[in-house]
């Protein structure tokens, strides 16, 4: 267990006993970045000691069954240290598609994941040693997609391997947070990782309609467990309407997801989809992007053979390097200004 | 046509520009002429408004109680924002703390938001001096500025409060009677970890006052035209926000009329215009 600079016993005691007393207590003294130690044996304390957190923006770093029962809860307070995320440049992320597969079809996938799909795995192996090399490259987060990389068994071997060495984000539909991949989820570190789960509308009918029917509904359990497991959650949606935009923003907003977690983004037309913007790979501020198959350069689209920039690699350097040569060309050509379209 | 001199508080050339419009909007509906005054404060306004310097003046519940009492219920209030209608505080305390009712608030920091320094804490102060609960001597008020403009009236505003309180900064807060009921419904505060101790009077806003003595059937017609007005273009904050306005409730300012009476405390000390 991690050491703490403060700590407190609670008992049995919940926020009903006066638990918000003693806490209040330890944070009069307590500076922001200090860790915090809490013992509890209360059985049902987690929704409220995350609503707690969640208020006043400390992050459950761990959280540890005790012997004989209870848990010990470590908390680092004054916040997640991982909310960079708006001052981050596209320039300074790395994508990596740990597999292509799915257990959802979504009608609008950019790349064209299902159950059918080949799971174009990324190996541990790959995986780790292009995260090591991340930070000496100037980059700030490592950005886990898929298809859905719950399906890997090894997912939290994945994920530990790279926020080792920088803040990751985990992108996810959030329907599998049960059995043994609810596990893998525990398993990963709170300080580090920060759980982007696709949610698409405020009610079930629309989300269901692109992503299956009870997508919804499991989507909505899969972050409420992840905010319970004290996770930072960012909830993303792909919108085919500006309406159902700002419908999605409200909904947000009323269900208290702070404002710099919250993505809603138009439908790219790609992939699977039929509609939705039309990209092309000039358009888009290149965002290294790393597949089975290959360099791409830009999430949106790697599956798209206009995105793709190079083989497979063996070195992250090599990658960069690609995708900085391709910008500098289209410089030279005078090509026009891209955008960023947010895939996170 | 009549004229009608209508009083403001100065909050810059914007503000005074959407009620120009407010005016020209309602006054032709009314057929009167009407003329916005800006004052530089509730006191002058409030003065204006006695001496009959200005016809009507948009009056904050406190500078409206004072008329009043002033007056002698010679100020009538005239409309309203129907949102401004059944307003209410609460006074909240840690559970298992040591602010557990009304009386225990007496030695101890109370979180407030200090965009409300404006009419709504300025009128819950009033209400607790009536209860012999005075500020500074009886309790330390912990102003929080969250940024807000000295006008809004935010969710985030009131969460500040909250957070003092579990932060350990303060022992009580105030917050809003419905930012307190959207919190807990939406399971946004750990259940149990705070307690309701005392809820303000229920109690009115904003109002549009007039002076001692205006005609009345000027009077009934400025009204019906803020009534019947489309909501959009009758909207002090700018055309934010869809306004539907009421006949004003003379109830819903009792409370504070008689905790301004039994109150020593100057009427605006410390508002923020």
């Amino acid at each position: 267990m991690s050491p703490a600079e403060h700590a407190l016993d609670a008992g049995t005691r919940g926020f009903v006993q006066g638990l918000a007393v003693d806490l209040a207590a330890v944070l009069r003294h307590a500076e922001p970045g200090d860790t915090l130690a809490l013992q509890s044996h209360h059985p049902l304390l987690d929704p409220s000691l995350n609503a707690w957190a969640t208020l006043l923006g400390h992050a459950i770093v761990e959280k540890t069954p005790l012997p004989g029962g209870g848990f010990r809860y470590l908390f680092r307070l004054g916040g997640h240290p991982d909310v960079t995320q708006e001052d981050e440049a596209p320039a300074e992320r790395v994508w990596i598609y740990t597999n292509l597969h799915c257990n959802l079809a979504c009608d609008y996938c950019c790349v064209r994941s299902s159950p059918k799909a080949d799971p174009a795995m990324l190996s541990l192996e790959s995986i780790r040693r292009m995260a090591a090399e991340a930070p000496e490259l100037g980059l700030r987060r490592i950005i886990l997609t898929g298809g859905e990389p719950f399906l890997r068994a090894d997912l939290d071997q994945v994920v530990a391997a790279c926020a080792e060495h920088l803040p990751t984000t985990l992108l996810t539909n959030g329907m599998l947070f049960d059995g043994p991949r609810r596990v893998l989820l525990e398993r990963m570190p709170r300080n580090r990782v920060t759980l982007q789960v696709s949610l698409d509308s405020p009610t079930a009918e629309l989300h269901d309609a692109h992503r299956g029917t009870g997508s919804w509904e499991r989507a909505r359990a899969g972050i409420a467990i992840a905010r319970e497991l004290g996770f930072r959650v960012r909830v993303a949606a792909t919108t085919h309407t500006a309406e159902a935009a700002n419908a999605m923003l409200r909904f947000l907003e009323q269900e208290g997801i702070e404002p710099h977690d919250r993505l809603v983004r138009p439908v790219a037309k790609l992939g699977e989809a039929e509609e939705g913007i039309p990209l092309l790979r000039r358009d888009v501020q290149a965002e290294v992007t790393l597949c089975a198959d290959g360099v791409y350069w830009h999430p949106v689209g790697a599956v798209e053979p206009e995105f793709r920039v190079r083989a497979p690699v063996t070195s992250l350097a090599d990658a960069v390097a690609a995708i900085r040569a391709l910008e500098a060309r289209d410089a030279q050509d005078g090509h026009h200004l891209p955008a960023v379209f947010h895939c996170t | 046509m009549k004229g009608l001199l209508l009083g403001v508080l100065d909050r810059g050339d914007d503000a005074t520009a959407v009620w120009r419009r407010i005016a020209q909007h309602v006054g032709g509906r009314a057929a009167l002429s009407i003329q916005v005054r800006r004052f530089p404060d509730e006191d002058a306004q409030c003065e204006a408004l006695l001496k009959g310097a200005v016809d009507v003046a948009w009056n904050t519940s406190v500078a409206h109680a004072h008329c009043r009492n002033a007056s002698g219920h010679g100020c009538r209030a005239l409309v309203q924002r129907e949102a401004d209608a059944g307003l209410a505080q609460v006074v909240l305390g840690l559970r298992g703390g040591t602010v557990n009712d009304l009386a225990d608030v007496a030695g101890k920091t109370l979180a407030v938001v200090e965009a409300r320094q404006g009419p709504r804490a300025l009128l819950t102060f009033h209400l607790l001096a009536a209860l012999g609960l005075r500020e500074e001597s009886d309790f330390t008020p912990l102003w929080l500025a969250p940024g807000a403009s000295p006008s809004d009236d935010t969710e985030a505003a009131d969460l500040e409060v909250l957070k003092a309180m579990l932060g350990g900064r303060a022992e009580a807060g105030l917050v809003d009677h419905r930012f307190w009921d959207v919190i807990v419904a939406g399971r946004r505060v750990p259940k149990g970890a705070f307690d309701v101790v005392w809820t303000t009077p229920s109690h009115s806003g904003f109002t549009l006052d007039a002076r001692p003595g205006l005609d009345r059937e000027v009077a009934d017609a400025l009204s019906q035209a803020f009534c019947e007005a489309p909501t959009d273009d009758v909207d002090p904050g700018g055309g934010r926000a869809s306004v539907r306005w009421i006949l004003s409730d003379e109830r819903g300012y009792d409370a504070l009329c008689a905790a301004l009476e039994a109150s020593p405390a100057p009427a605006f000390e410390g508002a923020v215009a």
